[in-house]
């Protein structure tokens, strides 16, 4: 490994896909488990029991995402059009008080 | 990052890994330790030692402590009865004294162990927490609030995730290394058993991770109950995990129902399972109902099964947990996974083993990390005769997480022998001897990071568990010569005894062998030094 | 529990395991000192040989405690069978073979006593 000067675009970009890992992957998840306890085909204590229990995958899926990612940006992309859009579904169904 | 998805994943292990692994060496160590926490708590109470004696059936341990509580908890609203069980000798029962108010103002809970033949009270132990604090430190951490210690671990149990799938994914030869350790090479020897402790038990590796969190989803996770139950999480849990109504006392009194017909009810509808708990509700009041709770045995799931009976005519009121849906089993076969109160001795054992290559996984993890980052700055820092600040601290703390935590667990164990019976707070104070421990030894590790620094720890650890069996044998009766030479006490006492022995021994060696390597680098200076064992150079910090 | 029954699925485990680390250049290579070269029919007889035994482990595990924990038990089976196999190449690998064989007679009389005794 060289030990090269590294430069300051490669930290932050860095620094952006962690935020967008460890933040941004845990609004996508927080996300996905209240739209999904609305729409799953059970019962409500089925869905939210099911939607919970597959929240970790999401999350898990949205970290790797954040690194294998292009660049930063889509990195930021691939987590955050997805949170948006279900939180969008969530703002019309009127589920937040 | 454009250098391919595998290396992507690689750093991302190596990240997700490392920036928490000291955490979660805690964490395992603790939970394997919880595996056999009731055991660790009877051999922290030699007092219960005796009380080994022939088993008792469930219908008579319910009725003596019965006996015992219509004497001693007259006017509880509630009784706990714990049967006795393959782990736990004694019948312990817990009631609410509403005369009395603890640090929390609420009615205090009094508890007590009782010999499940006759109902009197066992000569009080002493005081300790014993594998319950191992337990508790295990998912709630110490010196917090409950809340933030859940919160820190379902993090890092996140990252601990990551770090699975991640390492799964850049693990390029999973199938052509799986039997591969190529011992004294030096990084490649740590990345080899980094590979197999982590690939052998890789199902239980991914299950305890998963399951983990599960654990502590609500608490992480409550959206889904946000937004399916407007935010209304009593509802979403009554529903989810249906509790016995409590009636209202009528204030008329009236004896309580035998137990022996309703202990013979509910094993056969469990067809054979026995019954673990007992919660009686207004005792001695015309309404007053008796809940049985089935011990996990078989069934993986956690779901409890329960039969509510009235508890005056005996009468059977409803049954919870018979059916449940597949989302809520499917819960509670995760979380039933997690915490393996239905395996057998050996089930637990393999449990067992798998958690500790958990906890060599973390340190090989950790280990290899340094060793590499040391190897791949070797000429800077035989120029400079220092190490960057990033990796004499890496260095500091995988002393203090691994060797000073195993010199805190040999500390709390010394402590309970050592602290005489009967001071006030004693229980505390074996903790405290914990973190004391673990704090001096932390701090002296930050200070001088270094390989002999690694030897003074893991002998210390060493001996702090080699010699535990023979502290034993100076400090109680139940020691090896009669629990194992004699077949006499009980079996859990020896295991414990034999398995801190063991480890013991294990550190010791390890020790010696890290002054082995020492001792062969500095009689040998005209050798060409190999690059694969950078550690071994003098160290300049 | 059935000591006999459990003894029997370690003992498939471990021989499996063994069979299936022969059907692999390295290993077989370490075992037999490099004298000889693993030729493709020998793999494949191998690793046939080790994946019957893994199953017949399976079986073994699911009868003893039903397929739920019998999975679990299973797991755990195979891990603990693995673990010495790593240790035998790693420091013994002239004998793993004596040894596999070893136990899968072992293995046969223990499944044996497993089944008459009930």
């Amino acid at each position: 490994m060289a030990l090269k000067p590294v430069p300051l675009s490669y930290r932050l970009g860095i620094a952006s896909r962690a935020i967008a890992a460890i933040v941004g992957g845990y609004a996508l998840a927080a996300a996905c488990t209240a739209a999904l306890a609305l729409t799953l085909p059970m019962k409500p204590v089925d869905a939210v029991m099911t939607a919970t229990l597959l929240s970790f995958v999401i999350y898990t899926c949205a970290a790797m995402w954040a690194f294998a990612a292009r660049n930063a940006l889509h990195a930021w992309l691939g987590i955050g059009l997805p949170a948006l859009l279900c939180a969008t579904g969530l703002l019309i169904v009127g589920a937040w008080s | 990052m454009k250098e391919g998805f595998r290396q992507s994943m690689a750093w991302l292990h190596t990240w997700s890994g490392l920036l928490t692994c000291w955490v979660l060496f805690l964490v395992f160590v603790s939970g394997t330790a919880s595996y056999f926490r009731d055991e660790i708590t009877l051999w922290m109470q030699p007092e219960l030692h005796a009380a080994a004696g022939t088993p008792v059936s469930a219908a008579r341990a319910a009725e003596t402590a019965i006996g015992f509580l219509e004497k001693e908890a007259v006017g509880a609203p509630r009784w706990f009865i714990y049967l006795p069980n393959p782990r736990n000798v004694e019948t312990t029962v817990r009631w609410i004294n509403p005369a009395k108010k603890n640090a929390n103002g609420r009615p205090a809970i009094e508890h007590a162990e009782l010999d499940p033949a006759t109902g009197e009270r066992l000569a009080a132990p002493r005081q300790t927490r014993g594998g319950d604090f191992l337990y508790r430190l295990h998912y709630e951490l110490h010196y917090m609030s409950r809340t933030t210690g859940r919160w820190i671990i379902a993090f890092c149990s996140m990252f601990m995730l990551v770090a699975i799938i991640s390492g799964i994914v850049t693990h390029k030869r999973i199938f052509k290394d799986f039997f591969t350790f190529r011992p004294k090479k030096g990084q490649r020897s740590w990345m080899d058993a980094h590979n197999a402790v982590a690939v052998l038990a890789l199902p239980y590796h991914l299950m305890i991770t998963y399951t983990g969190l599960v654990t502590l989803m609500f608490i992480v996770m409550p959206f889904g109950m946000q937004s399916a139950y407007q935010g209304n999480q009593k509802a979403f849990f009554a529903e989810a995990f249906p509790q016995p109504a409590i009636s209202k006392p009528a204030r008329l009194s009236a004896p309580i129902t035998p137990m022996a017909p309703l202990v013979a009810q509910a094993e056969k509808h469990w067809d054979g399972g026995h019954v673990g708990r007992i919660y009686i509700d207004n005792p001695g009041d015309a309404k007053a109902s008796v809940n049985l709770i089935r011990l996990p045995r078989k069934q993986v799931s956690y779901v409890r099964q329960s039969m509510q009976f009235d508890g005056s005519t005996g009468a059977l009121m409803g049954t919870i947990g018979d059916a449940s849906s597949a989302a809520v089993e499917a819960r509670g076969v995760m979380f039933g996974l997690h915490v393996a109160n239905f395996a057998n001795p050996l089930l637990r054992t393999l449990f067992f083993i798998s958690g500790l290559m958990g906890c060599v996984m973390v340190a090989t993890g950790a280990l290899l990390w340094a060793v590499k980052e040391r190897q791949a700055h070797a000429k800077k820092i035989a120029q400079t005769g220092r190490a960057g600040f990033g990796l004499r601290l890496v260095e500091g703390l995988n002393i203090a997480a691994i060797a000073g935590l195993l010199i805190a667990f040999g500390s709390y164990f010394w402590a309970n022998r050592l602290l005489p019976v009967g001071i006030e707070g004693r229980a505390a104070l074996e903790i405290r001897s914990f973190f004391v421990a673990w704090s001096v030894a932390a701090v002296l590790a930050l200070m001088r990071p270094r390989r002999g620094m690694w030897q003074c720890q893991l002998t210390a650890s060493g001996l702090l568990f080699a010699l535990l069996p023979i502290l034993n044998a100076l400090t109680t009766h139940t020691h090896l010569g009669v629990t194992l030479l004699r077949s006499e006490g009980p079996w859990a006492v020896a295991g414990f005894d034999l398995f801190s022995l063991g480890l013991g021994l294990a550190l010791l060696y390890a020790a010696r062998k890290l002054a082995h390597r020492r001792l062969a680098v500095r009689t040998s200076p005209g050798k060409k030094q190999s690059t694969h064992e950078p550690t071994t150079l003098h160290q300049t910090t | 529990m059935n000591g006999l029954g459990f003894s029997t699925g370690l003992a498939l485990a471990f021989a499996g395991w063994t069979a299936l680390s022969l059907g692999m250049d390295r290993h077989y290579a370490d075992i037999h000192q490099r004298e000889k070269e693993l030729g493709p029919r020998m793999r494949r007889r191998y690793r046939l040989a080790g994946t019957l035994a893994l199953v017949a482990s399976f079986m073994v595990n699911a009868s003893l405690e039903g397929w739920g924990a019998g999975t679990v038990l299973y797991l755990g089976t195979l891990t603990a069978g693995a673990l010495p196999l790593v240790l035998m190449l790693t420091y013994a690998p002239g004998r793993a073979v004596l040894l596999a064989k070893g136990t899968v007679g072992m293995a046969m009389a223990l499944g044996l006593a497993w089944w008459l005794t009930g």
